[in-house]
């Protein structure tokens, strides 16, 4: 493709630039290095969660339920990576989480805190820290959990048993622990849940996977109290409430008609329903959405200080969503991010020196990586990539911020194409996209510095993914086009 | 004769309202007119006084089906009269008609009378006309009857296009970003590597069709490939079966809901044999076969390559923790050096079995979506699985081994408002975690009420005979009457402080007296707790391993 595009240029009459900067189009590999960094011979590191340690060294846990430790992690090949089986045999870990000497694994059926008391690295104390919620046997039934949040829970969401009922107790629900063990029952409504985290200012917002009652993967925000949509696990609010839960009243029904609803209409109905913060357009962006984690290094993983990453395990990708909130609801846009993976992405973590660290398995869904299983270590090179860098919703249309300059001669009504949909709410697996717009797109303003830029967005339209491309814009520092041109933005609420 | 063909003509007139563009349509109306002296023209049977001569065609399970092929067969060589239902035997048309008026009177016949009409192409009764070459005499009725019921499972799947690829591949590629060679419909329904022709070595299929189904109810899916593949449904992958191997079966189970579903199949031959065959079974549908070959390559069950469980060091145990045989989900797995395991039952605080030689096989949970682990070995005994300790008024009270609990469940499927019976913590106790020795061998630790429990197991000599020795100690106010039941098994007949408990066993209790008793038709085997006690329980098989 590269060669053609700048005969293509010229014909256009856009050769406007030095010839040699359209003629090296940037790719990831410029901004982002991506090194494998391999498991000792013999292992087989299914990662289910990643956890960074006090002493510089790196957790992984394992669908196979081993729990490495790993020095040299971030520095490896150059110094070569050391790993140290720290446990094994766990069932089925999804969540790896360091508090105060202790290292906590969620298991399928429990939170277990691990230590090493006789010094010779491997962990001789597993303490049952609370195992209050059912598995009955399925495979289906997996237990992500997350790290501590700052008054000192960690969360917990609990898929359901096989894609449709909530057989055990509290499936379908997200947990929040303590290390004294207590327990409280905080949001249901959950389906098929891929990771739980924290965004910036440490809110909670777990992934959850298309299947009923998601017409796509989504990232939700687990507002305490709130209902996420899948009614199965509604079965068991009178244990929460009782249990202490931060939970209300059980929510209405949504409707389980054959032609089902829309989650715009039955936020009227339904008051504990959360729409979806961040819609991930099942198919075009990813399948299977995982962790997400937010990037707390101060600009030392480029130029996303604070924004939100989430694993990719089909697609074997990252993406990166931005947020806001809008009326008291989270929404905001996804942007595709890094690719070429080697296997499906499960946990991701990042380190406040700016190192991403992911891990994954293909093992019973699989991954466009192809391998069974990846530990990988994402780095920032230095150079900005023309990205995107925020999209807000405003009364009118959006604004883009850049991560660098536009070039204003490009920041025209043709360089930006728009399409919106939403998804059916319904009982049935999945939906297709419905319900499409053509909005009209125009640019409003260009700030002068060129670092942003205003569009008008006729019509906008409540509850539906507004997808942007904008093949044509360019940056006036290098002349090239953004690196990602797709955005994809959930407008719950569109601002006054 | 005259008369019934004088009725023909009048059954013609009456379907004019045929579209006379319908050329198939027309030539099947032609060729049922060799059927019309014993069917009718309304296809309802004629009748010679209270008999029919033949069977009403509305109520042909053959023309009212989804088979061509079955419809096809009995055209071609008719059926047998084996009594005097009807006055008529059904006559063989295999030299009467052709292809091109068979296909067409499957269509007129299907439409007219079966409410849905079902596609043949002249091609397609050519083919089948071969298969059924060697059947030389007229259907029995009771042979149709097995080769409906065979057949009877509707068409689970439509819409069946397949791709074709060529490639070296050691797993699956990312078929779509691949370029096809060729691509077309499977119009049976039924996945087949025909359509790489003679290609033997370097090939690729991608198969795509609709998934209709009518129950909502967990499915097992099986695929058997040489080499790899993979089932997808509605874009999840159910069942890998990657890599190169010889013909090897994966099996999974998928919940499911009724309606439609996309179902991708994905298979690669990296070279040597080619074999894809793949299945799918349910309560209500039993086995149907969605590939046009329909056997599991020697039907091995045996899906992975096993994965022993060993301990790093010498003398170390392994602590397991999966989904276990006889025992509730929250299992422990312990394998002990010296050949003795056991599990211990997280889920009810107890210890659930023994048992003797190697320890576990790992491989069902760690392969597809994990099914949890396989105990190896031999002379397993059952241990009074269920809740350990309970406060017995009297000895007529029974034990309560389990802690279950009912929850209307207003599920959103076909059975609104089935009552979930579910398993639930004993509110009583409280699973506090394990710690392992300098040998790795774990101290299990929980609650009662007031007391703090561990229980903690060794691979001991007994009587020249290997066996585990049990410590439970229970610290703190045991209160009045508390039991804990060491088992409900065997005679428990006594011979020097040994109590048979069956399955060739005997076991012997220090520190607190044991009772036996009758209750609920079994022998329990229990003992009386005190405060601040401490037990030692061996568990001795009668013989030494073999």
């Amino acid at each position: 493709m590269k060669p053609c595009l700048l005969p293509l240029v010229t014909l256009l009459g856009l050769a406007l630039y030095p010839v040699t900067s359209v003629a090296e189009e940037p790719q990831q590999s410029d901004y982002y290095t991506i090194t494998p960094i391999p498991a000792p011979d013999g292992a087989v590191v299914e990662g289910g969660a990643i956890e960074l340690l006090p002493d510089g060294k790196v957790a992984v846990c394992t669908r196979r339920g081993q729990v490495w430790t790993i020095e040299n992690a971030f520095s490896h090949p150059d110094k070569p990576a050391k790993w140290t089986l720290f446990a094994e045999y766990l069932h089925e870990p999804l969540g790896l989480a360091w508090k105060d000497g202790w290292l906590y694994a969620v298991q399928r059926p429990e939170v277990t805190r691990m230590k090493d008391e006789d010094g010779d690295g491997r962990a001789d104390i597993f303490e049952t820290v609370n195992d209050d919620w059912g598995i009955n046997g399925n495979y289906h039934e997996y237990t992500f959990g997350s790290r501590f949040d700052d008054e000192g829970y960690l969360w917990t969401t609990l898929c359901l048993t096989g894609s449709f009922t909530a057989e055990s107790k509290y499936r379908g629900w997200v947990l929040r622990i303590n290390e004294e063990g207590e327990m409280i029952p905080t949001a249901s409504g959950v389906r098929s849940p891929g990771g739980i985290g924290f965004n910036k200012d440490g809110d909670v917002f777990y992934t959850d996977n298309q299947g009923a009652w998601n017409g796509s993967s989504s990232l939700k925000w687990v507002k305490p109290g709130s209902f996420q949509g899948n009614p199965n696990g509604n079965i068991w609010y009178d244990l929460a409430k009782r249990a202490g839960g931060t939970t209300g009243e059980r929510p209405v029904e949504p409707p389980y008609t054959e032609e089902g609803s829309r989650t715009v209409e039955q936020r009227e109905k339904i008051s504990q329903l959360v729409p979806p913060a961040v819609i991930l357009p099942h198919q075009k962006v990813g399948n299977s959405p995982t962790v997400p984690e937010t990037d707390h290094s101060g600009g030392k993983f480029g130029p996303f200080d604070g924004q939100l990453f989430v694993g990719e395990q089909t697609h074997s990708k990252i993406h990166r969503v931005f947020l806001e909130k809008v009326n008291g609801l989270y929404q905001g846009a996804m942007f595709p991010f890094l690719e070429g993976f080697e296997s499906g992405n499960i946990g991701v973590r990042i380190s406040d020196d700016g190192a991403l660290f992911t891990s994954g398995s293909n093992r019973g869904w699989g991954a466009k990586g192809g391998k069974p299983y990846n530990f990988e270590r994402v780095n920032w090179t230095g150079k900005v990539p023309f990205e995107i860098h925020e999209m807000r919703a405003t009364p009118d249309g959006f604004e883009l911020t850049f991560t660098k300059p536009v070039d204003k001669a490009t920041a025209k009504d043709s360089s930006f194409k728009m399409t919106a949909y939403t998804y059916i709410y319904q009982k049935a697996y999945g939906s297709p996209e419905v319900d499409h717009v053509e909005p009209k797109v125009s640019v409003a303003s260009v700030a002068d510095d060129g670092m942003s830029l205003k569009l008008k967005v006729e019509p906008l339209t409540k509850g539906h993914v507004h997808e942007l491309h904008s093949e044509g814009l360019k940056t006036s520092d290098g002349g090239h086009g953004l690196l990602h041109t797709g955005a994809y933005y959930t407008l719950n609420e569109i601002p006054e | 004769m005259n008369r019934l063909l004088s009725l023909t003509s009048l059954a013609v007139l009456s379907l004019q309202s045929l579209s006379a563009q319908d050329k198939i349509l027309e030539l099947g109306q032609q060729t049922y007119q060799t059927c019309v002296a014993c069917h009718g023209p309304d296809g309802k049977g004629m009748k010679a006084g209270e008999v029919s001569l033949a069977p009403s065609l509305h109520e042909s399970e053959f023309v009212k089906g989804d088979n061509a092929r079955l419809l096809t067969a009995v055209i071609l060589k008719g059926i047998l009269k084996e009594d005097n239902k009807y006055l008529q035997a059904m006559l063989p048309l295999e030299h009467a008609l052709n292809d091109e008026q068979i296909a067409a009177l499957i269509a007129y016949t299907t439409k007219e009378f079966g409410k849905k009409r079902r596609a043949a192409t002249a091609n397609d009764v050519a083919k089948w006309r071969k298969e059924y070459a060697d059947q030389k005499s007229p259907w029995k009725r009771s042979t149709l009857k097995e080769m409906i019921s065979s057949a009877a499972a509707p068409q689970l799947l439509t819409d069946l296009t397949y791709s074709l690829y060529r490639g070296k591949w050691k797993e699956l590629p990312d078929f779509s970003k691949l370029e096809p060679i060729a691509t077309g419909t499977l119009d049976d329904g039924l996945i087949s590597l025909d359509p790489a022709g003679d290609i033997d070595s370097g090939f690729g299929m991608v198969f795509e069709g609709t998934l209709t189904l009518t129950e909502a109810e967990e499915y097992r899916f099986s695929i058997t490939s040489d080499d790899g593949s993979a089932i997808a449904v509605d874009g999840e992958t159910v069942v890998g079966n990657d890599g190169i191997h010889p013909a090897k079966t994966q099996r999974m189970k998928e919940q499911l809901e009724p309606g439609i579903h996309t179902l991708k199949v994905l298979y690669f031959d990296g070279g040597g044999k080619r074999f894809l065959s793949t299945s799918i079974q349910g309560q209500k549908i039993g086995k149907v076969w969605l590939s046009k070959t329909k056997n599991e390559a020697g039907g091995k069950s045996k899906s992975y390559d096993p994965i022993p469980l060993t301990s790093r060091n010498p003398g170390e145990a392994i602590v397991h923790r999966a989904f276990l045989p006889d025992a509730k989900p929250r299992a422990i797995g312990v394998g002990y050096p010296d050949a003795v395991n056991l599990v211990w039952d997280a889920d009810v605080l107890n210890l659930a079995y023994v048992w003797r030689g190697d320890f576990m096989d790992a491989s069902p949970h760690w392969n597809g979506r994990g099914s949890g682990s396989k105990p190896l070995g031999q002379d397993r005994v059952k241990t009074a699985h269920g809740l350990p300790l309970q406060v017995l008024e009297s000895l007529d009270e029974p034990w309560q081994p389990f802690s279950e609990a009912t929850i209307k469940y207003e599920r959103d499927t076909a059975d609104p408002q089935k009552d979930l019976v579910y398993n639930t913590k004993h509110p009583d106790y409280q699973f506090r975690g394990y710690r392992l020795d300098k040998n790795r061998f774990p101290t299990f630790r929980y609650d009662y009420q007031d007391l703090t429990v561990t229980d903690h197991f060794t691979p001991v000599e007994a009587d020249g005979v290997k066996a585990v020795q049990r410590t439970v100690t229970l610290e703190g106010k045991a209160g009045e009457n508390l039991y804990l039941r060491l088992a409900d098994t065997g005679s428990q007949k006594e011979e020097n402080g040994w109590f048979d408990i069956g399955s060739n066993m005997k076991i012997k209790i220090a520190g607190a007296d044991p009772i036996t008793r009758k209750s609920g038709g079994k022998n329990e085997l229990l003992a009386l707790i005190s405060d601040n006690s401490t037990l030692t329980i061996t568990y001795r098989w009668n013989n030494p391993l073999h």
